[in-house]
């Protein structure tokens, strides 16, 4: 690609001495390219002011730069970059730091084949938009026909050039695709999917077949009253609270800038964080998976890393400035849906979860998860759609506050994970403090 | 933004020809991020960045977007062709049309928002001692054998500049500039609490004025202390309490219950929309001590003179002494919502389509009870002293004071809103701390519960709103306190 070329050429062009203080001594930078369609469907209406079809293209990127006297910089790349390069090389030099321990340019030995690009979603883009309206017309009909009387939803469809360079030689250049959607019906209750692939028939019916159950299940409301009872985190709600509470405290920078529950010693000591039947960990080479890619901007493989392995911690989630800092090796990162795994070696199904659930609710979505204290493990969240079960029986929607620590409860023997088909997530079923409205 | 002319006049010129009507937004940003971590600058960076948002309107009111970052008439015109071909494309599948745009009067206009310090009056290296030098003084005083204090400091200065032409002549150039410090907290003792401090405004007078620095310094040593004391505290029970919010708190409030509930694209299905869709105006929600205004103020940190559709913003009364009487309305959904159009269409970015957002929300309250003191200066002990005094608590009442803003979320067509708090004292003689819990109330009914208030009116409180995708910043306040009576609607999540 041109941008590429030119970027390339003006970079080399300040690793020679005569350009003084803004001699750069190394870099890296990833860039994407990116061209994307989407699509909005608003109060069982196609498009609108507010969900109109859109079409995007653009160049988004970073660069990260070491200067002669070692000092850093770090910026983003953007279409204009290369042909503004001199005048913003200045201004990058100007907001230089000093990173003590500063990590170096790093180029490994291998990387992973791992398939991320699928011409079904590429296609989409660029010549048979017809199934992107398509299928939010099903959206709208299946819902429709099942009593749920307003339907918003999206679709959209990217595909994406991607370069990763640096100073060491590294030089990846990959395509790839990306396939999102989501329903939600009344305003109640939605899910949602993403993938480098386009959704397949048995998801895309699970998702609507779910949604149009729950929401049906919550539409009579009752009021509960209060107490410790069962409470079951459905896989998406379950995801909120790995996302808040486990990766917050797992990430490097919080653990080595002690903003995390864990200290690098309990990672050096493997400390039992949670039950010793279950296990995270990070894969980012499953193919089509979102989570999945090549290589880190840094330079760092996809790979696997288990964070926590049978209840003891294994690392923290490093980046190389990180990893040096802790003294560990780098790791994958996170990078989005399908790129975290949970599980307990100990799996329930959800109708046995259901079934031992004497009064308890199912929670099918929560206010509140990005207010709480990650590091405490205390949470407080409101769920305006739940569902009272009661001896196993399914009785109906309810408001309830929830309340506990996350850690307590992956410690607790009364805990159970399950797994429901097509989720890549499991559900968790716990004990904890619930107010109702009675 | 005048070098743009030469592209606008094309693009216009390409719109006519598609048979299209073109709102074209261009941006562009300059933004200085500094992070610094425990006495070490962690990162820092200066980045420039824009592009352009092109909706366009067929005569039948079908819509179609496009965006680029590439600023040039290739790529414009590029995107004025796809956007044209999308808005044809929704008339084609019978898809929602819109035409308020059309009935929109033209305007033009240039504004220049007022700062004492513009963007490049202090360097990021100047920006970065001055961070150093408060992450510094405060961390090495809090740090004991007993308990570890870590302490992030943010510091973000960006300067939008936004230029709004439409097909009807309307050509309206504003910038935005703001500017943020926080410092988030972590305590770590026997267990962990974080907590957050911050100030924020138009440019870096939160770095040079010594009012502004101390005030920053006070809430940052208010907030390390409050996280020390977490380590230790309980969980208070859950349930309905008479409960005393500060004014960021209080913010929360206007913001999550009633602030979305009004925005008009949302009004067919909120719960503050009648059947018809139409805001229910004349309705009592609110106590009628109560008023509640949406206002862009210059100097604010959510300061945003026009909307995104280049229609000048207004103040809005949402509610006038406990009746609702007005919405955040844009073009597009005003008349749909039965209001006017009061310019509140804000986007994150070029790329993003505007939707009816807040901008400075604030909760008044009739007959608030006057002191000179500063807040950060009132201790709990204190504030249970006025309360007293007062006669709006009796010594024997359970009354608990939440302090410390840390966001919230609504759910605007079942009426439930949450928001959250750093933590919550019982007020009694000799106060104790509990760890935070929900706030968990009713849009129809958490305000009614507001009784009185104590101090003027603080309208600093700093945040990001969060809708459909797209994160604006936003602020608002309210008296320094807000009292509210114990309400079966209003719950404390706890044990």
């Amino acid at each position: 690609m041109e941008y590429i070329k030119n970027l390339e050429n003006k970079i080399k062009e300040y690793m020679v001495k005569s350009k003084g203080e803004l001699q750069i001594k190394g870099w890296y930078y990833g860039a994407n390219k990116n061209t994307s369609i989407k699509i909005g469907l608003k109060n069982n209406q196609l498009g609108g002011a507010y969900s109109c079809p859109r079409a995007e293209e653009s160049i988004r990127g970073k660069i990260y730069i070491i200067w002669n006297d070692d000092r850093r910089s770090i910026a983003i790349l953007q279409s204009n970059t290369a042909r503004n390069f001199d005048k913003m090389v200045e201004l990058w030099r100007r907001a230089s730091y000093v990173e003590i321990e500063g990590a170096d340019i790093y180029a490994a030995q291998k990387y992973p084949q791992v398939k991320l690009f699928d011409e079904e979603v590429n296609h989409l883009i660029y010549s048979d938009q017809d199934y992107l309206f398509e299928l939010l017309d099903e959206y709208k009909n299946e819902f429709g026909s099942n009593g749920i009387n307003d339907v918003n939803g999206s679709v959209s469809a990217s595909s994406f050039q991607q370069y990763i360079c640096n100073s060491k030689g590294l030089r990846i250049c990959n395509r790839s695709t990306s396939f999102s959607t989501f329903i939600l019906g009344d305003d109640i209750y939605g899910r949602s999917f993403i993938s480098r692939k386009k959704i397949c028939k048995p998801k895309k019916q699970q998702i609507i077949q779910d949604s149009i159950t729950r929401i049906n299940q919550l539409k009579t409301r009752i009021k509960i009253s209060g107490g410790e009872m069962e409470v079951l985190l459905l896989p998406q709600v379950m995801e909120s609270f790995i996302q808040h509470y486990l990766l917050n405290n797992l990430n490097g920078s919080n653990v080595v800038n002690k903003r995390s529950i864990f200290s690098l010693d309990n990672f050096n000591q493997e400390v039992e964080a949670i039950r010793k039947d279950m296990s995270l960990c990070i894969n980012t080479i499953t193919d089509y998976n979102q989570g999945s890619y090549i290589s880190t901007f840094e330079g760092v493989p996809g790979g696997e890393a288990f964070l926590i392995k049978n209840g003891k911690l294994k690392t923290p989630i490093l980046d190389l400035k990180h990893g040096k800092k802790a003294n560990r090796k780098a790791t994958p990162v996170p990078a989005g849906k399908g790129s975290i795994q949970f599980y307990s070696n100990d799996m329930v199904t959800l109708q046995e979860a259901i079934e031992q659930m004497d009064k308890g609710i199912i929670v099918c979505d929560l206010l509140g998860m990005h207010t709480q204290d990650p590091t405490s493990g205390n949470y407080s969240l409101t769920s305006p759609n739940s569902i009272y079960v009661e001896n196993g029986r399914v009785i109906g929607g309810c408001k309830a506050v929830i309340s506990g620590n996350i850690f307590k409860d992956l410690r607790s023997q009364h805990t159970k994970l399950g797994k429901i088909n097509f989720e890549e997530i499991p559900f968790a079923l716990i004990k904890s403090k619930v107010t109702g409205e009675k | 933004m005048e070098c743009f002319n030469g592209i606008i006049h094309k693009a216009l010129k390409q719109g006519e020809k598609l048979g299209v009507y073109l709102i074209l937004r261009f941006q562009k940003t300059r933004a200085k991020y500094i992070t610094v971590s425990n006495g070490e600058t962690d990162e820092m960076s200066y980045n420039e960045a824009g592009g352009i948002g092109i909706q366009a309107f067929t005569k039948d009111g079908g819509c179609g977007f496009a965006s680029t970052e590439k600023i040039d008439e290739e790529s414009c015109l590029k995107m004025v062709n796809m956007a044209a071909n999308i808005a044809h494309q929704v008339d084609k599948r019978g898809g929602k049309q819109n035409k308020e745009i059309f009935k929109v009067p033209a305007i033009k206009d240039i504004i220049n928002a007022d700062v004492k310090y513009p963007f490049d009056y202090l360097t990021i290296e100047k920006e970065e001692a001055y961070l150093l030098s408060l992450n510094k003084e405060i961390i090495t005083q809090y740090n004991s054998m007993e308990n570890s204090i870590a302490i992030e400091t943010l510091y973000k200065s960006i300067e939008d500049q936004w230029r709004i032409v439409r097909s009807d002549g309307t050509d309206v150039t504003y910038n935005i500039p703001r500017t943020v410090v926080s410092n988030l907290i972590t305590a770590k003792g026997v267990n962990t609490a974080t907590t957050r401090a911050a100030i924020s405004g138009s440019d870096a007078s939160l770095l040079i004025d010594t009012e502004k620095r101390n005030r920053l310094i006070k809430r940052t040593k208010n907030s390390c202390k409050l996280a020390i004391n977490l380590l230790k505290s309980p969980k208070i029970k859950g349930g309905s309490y008479k409960i005393v919010l500060d004014y960021a708190l209080a913010k929360g409030l206007a913001h999550e219950a009633f602030g979305h509930a009004v925005e008009s694209d949302g009004m067919k299905t909120s719960i503050l929309g009648n059947e018809k869709g139409f805001l229910k105006k004349g309705e009592e929600v609110a106590s009628p001590i109560v008023t509640i205004i949406d206002e862009s103020i210059e100097g604010d940190y959510a300061y945003q003179p026009y909307s995104a559709n280049g229609v000048k913003r207004d103040r809005v009364k949402i509610v006038d002494k406990g009746i609702l009487v007005g919405a955040l309305a844009d073009v597009f959904s005003a008349e749909e919502a039965g209001v006017s159009i009061t310019g509140a269409g804000r986007a994150e970015s070029y790329r993003h389509i505007p939707l009816p957002r807040m901008s400075n929300i604030r909760i008044e309250v009739e007959n608030s009870i006057p002191t000179t003191r500063d807040i950060e200066d009132i201790t709990p002990e204190e504030l249970y002293k006025i309360l007293v005094e007062s006669n709006l608590a009796a010594e024997d009442e359970e009354v608990l004071y939440l302090v410390g803003y840390k966001g919230g979320q609504v759910k605007p067509s079942q009426g439930e809103f949450v928001f959250n708090c750093s933590g919550i004292y019982m007020l009694k003689e000799g106060c104790s701390l509990y760890q935070p819990a929900i706030f968990s109330g009713k849009v129809l009914s958490a305000l009614k519960s507001i009784t009185a208030a104590i101090g003027p009116l603080k309208l600093d409180a700093q945040g990001t709103c969060g809708k459909a995708g797209q994160s604006v910043p936003s602020s608002g306040g309210a008296p320094y306190f807000i009292l509210l009576e114990a309400n079966k609607d209003v719950i404390i999540g706890g044990e």
